[in-house]
């Protein structure tokens, strides 16, 4: 036998002992507790256990104090949590847990369920996080109240991506759909400085945009620049064709416009 | 056409007696739109409704001109076409009562009134609302115990600005009537009195469109919601109450449109949760309350519509209603509600929401809640989450903690508050114009100051104006909240609603959720 081979066998003993030593402290030593990870329903939870006794019957008895010190302890805060709902006037009632599906707006539930789908799109409108969903939901639904509770729940998740989200609906809805008519008057830019106030007025110019819309988008961008008080930002002015900026102008006239009254008097 | 009259200081009438005034002058009168007289018993009558007209603009001489124009308005209104105010007019009581006073524009004219340029039509009639609510409740407490009207006229004793009338529905004047502001000019035909009083008594919004807003919607205006509630420059913002306005969901248009006005609403379809006495409603037709997008209205010719902009056949003007509306106009007169409040959204915090803290705060839509014959009663709210329940597993040797998740719902009965929202003018920069516009448009002609009189709106121009004078429009809002005591860190909370109107509950709005971190 080499000395290299020796070296090598003693290594791996080595290692299996170390292995062992691991697998003994992780099951029985430390907190004297084992963790693994059971599945309940949808939700994983930890499960804890004591070691094993060793035999006698006192020590059984013992653990069974200490699992139920532990179950005391751990339940007292869901205690506290109904004591906190019942002081408050909140009685307990049995009701079904919402289901994922709807609440994270499944576009598979556009198969079989889509009136649930559209429900729950117009009364509880899902958050960022479902945005892709929501979106997909835009596009593919079969009936168009649902495409247009899908983009009416997308402008309610607010600004940035949802905004974006919006526009790639609209890229893909005809201009006669009714979600797309709702479409456009819910694009808003936060402000000149937001990136979708560019974007609207590239579209102020592209052939794909109808004249209504364009009007529409056109007041949209004009409310942000009065908004910010300090006129058509350069920047925008600059990316803008001539008609573009002509009809900006004219939105921002018309919101301007003086009342009838103030007219008469000057 | 035989009237009852009824002087100052002679109430105590006996029950459904034609009573003769003591006195020549009548202050006051009433009658039934069939003709037919009216009693104290009538007055007494909860199955009966009252109109209550009374001038400005009208001199003690010309008080028999006042009520030759309300005999006028009277019978025209109860006979044109099939509008409620005809259908209904054995069920409508007229009440006049005559308050003297200078021409229209001088400093005696009653309740202020005056004609004056409008923002966007050529005149406008103006007077003082809070002049107007004080008489109403003078007279209630002094000469008609009664009187509760459902709506209010007021006839300015004008012949050559037509087309000049208006109206403020109860929703915008924050009251149990709103108040109609007619020329006599205009009298004419019925037509008039019918649709401004319809604003006035049923709270019905137009579904016309006004010209140049044909492609504007509504919903643009929510871009200025936060602009608008914060009253500040963005740097001066409280950053606690603009974080709020990220995590709920608070919108101008729904203030506006979507706030107990039942033949208005800012969605094709406004019904988002079940009813169990009705179908869904829907609003096929786009348009109404001054913009041409982002509202909508149900199909069918009616009073409150016109021919300009049609949508389909069925969408113009006639001397009568579409099916919504006359469900609502049979509420109005004694017929239980014809649907649940099912106009609901939870509108925050945003699904997902991280919230701090042991109690969070969530905020519920509902466009019914300050409906003026059907308000919702109560709401309730269910918040549900998942336990961690632990328990024992597992025996003898081998006894072990274990846990199960289990779902826990709890509910809560929450009885509607008044909510206001203030829109300060101060913060309006660039928009005052387009806002004063729209105010006027709406009815929303005089503004409280703390310290003064009414802000006449659409009389002075809100640029002109330095900013410390500038009103605060308060709105009525359509939100709900309540508190939830979230004593668990690091838990997901579900929560939904459901209103009741007193006839029927509605359906669940779908679970939101929101999480508690620390």
């Amino acid at each position: 036998m080499s000395p290299s081979r020796s070296r090598v066998r003693a290594l791996v003993a080595l290692s299996l002992v170390v292995v062992a030593g691991v697998f003994v402290v992780w099951t029985s030593g430390g907190d004297d507790r084992k963790r693994a990870r059971v599945k309940t329903g949808d939700r994983t939870v930890v499960q804890r256990s004591l070691p094993a006794a060793e035999g006698a019957a006192d020590q059984i008895e013992a653990r069974r104090l200490q699992v139920e010190a532990i179950i005391a302890r751990n339940n007292a805060a869901l205690l506290a949590q109904r004591r906190a709902f019942e002081a408050d006037g909140w009685t307990f009632v049995e009701v079904a847990a919402p289901d994922p599906a709807l609440v994270t707006a499944s576009p598979e539930l556009l198969a079989t369920r889509e009136a649930e789908l559209r429900a729950q799109l117009l009364s509880a409108p899902p958050g960022r996080e479902h945005l892709q969903n929501v979106a997909t939901i835009a596009t593919q639904a079969r009936d168009a109240e649902t495409r247009v509770a899908a983009v009416d729940a997308l402008a309610r998740m607010g600004p940035g991506d949802p905004q974006r989200a919006l526009l790639d609906v609209m890229r893909q809805l005809d201009p006669v759909d009714p979600a797309r008519r709702t479409l456009v008057a819910l694009l808003h830019p936060e402000g000149t400085a937001d990136p979708i106030a560019r974007d609207l007025i590239a579209l102020l110019d592209a052939p794909s945009v109808t004249d209504d819309e364009r009007d529409q988008i056109a007041m949209a961008v004009s409310l942000s620049v009065l908004r910010d008080g300090e006129g058509l930002p350069s920047h925008l002015a600059h990316e803008m064709s001539r008609s573009a900026r002509a009809l900006v102008e004219h939105m921002i006239l018309l919101a301007q416009e003086e009342p009838a009254f103030a007219r008469n008097e000057r | 056409m035989r009237r009852c009259h009824f002087a100052l200081l002679t109430v105590a009438l006996a029950a459904a007696v034609d009573v003769h005034p003591a006195t020549a002058e009548p202050e006051w009168e009433c009658w039934r739109g069939n003709g037919r007289a009216c009693s104290s018993a009538d007055l007494a009558d909860s199955a009966l409704r009252q109109i209550l007209v009374m001038p400005t603009g009208y001199a003690e001489a010309e008080r028999d001109a006042f009520w030759g124009d309300f005999d006028r308005l009277v019978a025209d209104a109860s006979n044109v076409g099939s509008v409620w105010s005809t259908q209904k007019k054995d069920r409508i009581l007229y009440v006049g009562c005559f308050v003297a006073g200078g021409a229209l524009g001088t400093p005696e004219a009653t309740f202020g009134g005056a004609v004056l340029p409008h923002p966007v039509r050529d005149y406008a009639l103006t007077l003082s609302l809070d002049a107007v609510s004080a008489k109403v409740n003078e007279t209630k407490a002094s000469a008609i115990p009664e009187l509760q009207p459902m709506g209010v006229a007021i006839l300015f004793n004008d012949s050559s600005h037509l087309g000049a009338d208006n109206a403020s529905p109860p929703s915008f004047v924050r009251g149990p009537y709103g108040v109609a502001r007619l020329t006599r000019g205009d009298l004419q035909g019925g037509y008039i009195a019918s649709h401004e009083l319809a604003h006035a008594a049923l709270n019905f919004l137009d579904e016309y469109v006004e010209e140049g807003f044909e492609h504007l919607s509504i919903r643009t205006l929510d871009a200025l919601t936060r602009h608008l509630l914060l009253g500040a420059s963005p740097q001066g913002r409280p950053r606690a109450a603009s974080d709020r306005l990220a995590a709920y969901d608070y919108n101008l248009s729904e203030i506006l449109a979507n706030n107990g006005n039942d033949n208005i609403a800012t969605s094709p379809l406004p019904s988002t949760v079940t009813s169990p006495i009705s179908e869904p409603v829907s609003f096929p037709y786009e348009g109404g309350m001054f913009f041409g997008r982002g509202t909508f209205h149900a199909a069918g010719n009616n009073l409150m519509n016109s021919d300009r902009g049609m949508r389909a056949d069925d969408d113009g003007f006639a001397l009568a209603h579409s099916a919504s509306q006359q469900r609502l106009i049979d509420t109005a007169f004694g017929a239980s509600p014809y649907r649940a409040n099912d106009r609901l959204r939870n509108a925050g915090p945003k699904n997902g929401w991280p919230t701090v803290g042991s109690t969070a705060t969530v905020l519920m839509f509902d466009g019914d809640k300050n409906h003026q014959f059907q308000p919702t009663q109560h709401y309730i709210v269910q918040v549900g989450w998942y336990e961690r329940v632990w328990t024992t597993c597992g025996q003898g040797a081998r006894l072990h903690a274990c846990a199960t998740l289990q779902w826990r719902t709890s509910q809560k009965t929450v009885e509607p508050t008044a909510r206001t929202i203030d829109l300060k003018a101060s913060s309006l920069y660039g928009l005052a114009n387009l806002v004063q516009l729209l105010f006027c448009d709406l009815g929303v002609a005089e503004v409280p100051l703390p310290n003064g009189p009414d802000f006449r709106l659409c009389e002075r121009l809100l640029g002109d104006v330095a900013v410390d004078f500038l009103p605060t429009f308060t709105f009525r809002t359509p939100y709900e909240e309540t508190s939830v005591p979230t004593s668990q860190s690091f838990t997901t909370y579900y929560w939904r609603f459901s209103t009741n109107n007193g006839h029927a509950a509605s359906g669940w709005t779908g679970w939101s959720s929101f999480y508690r971190t620390f």
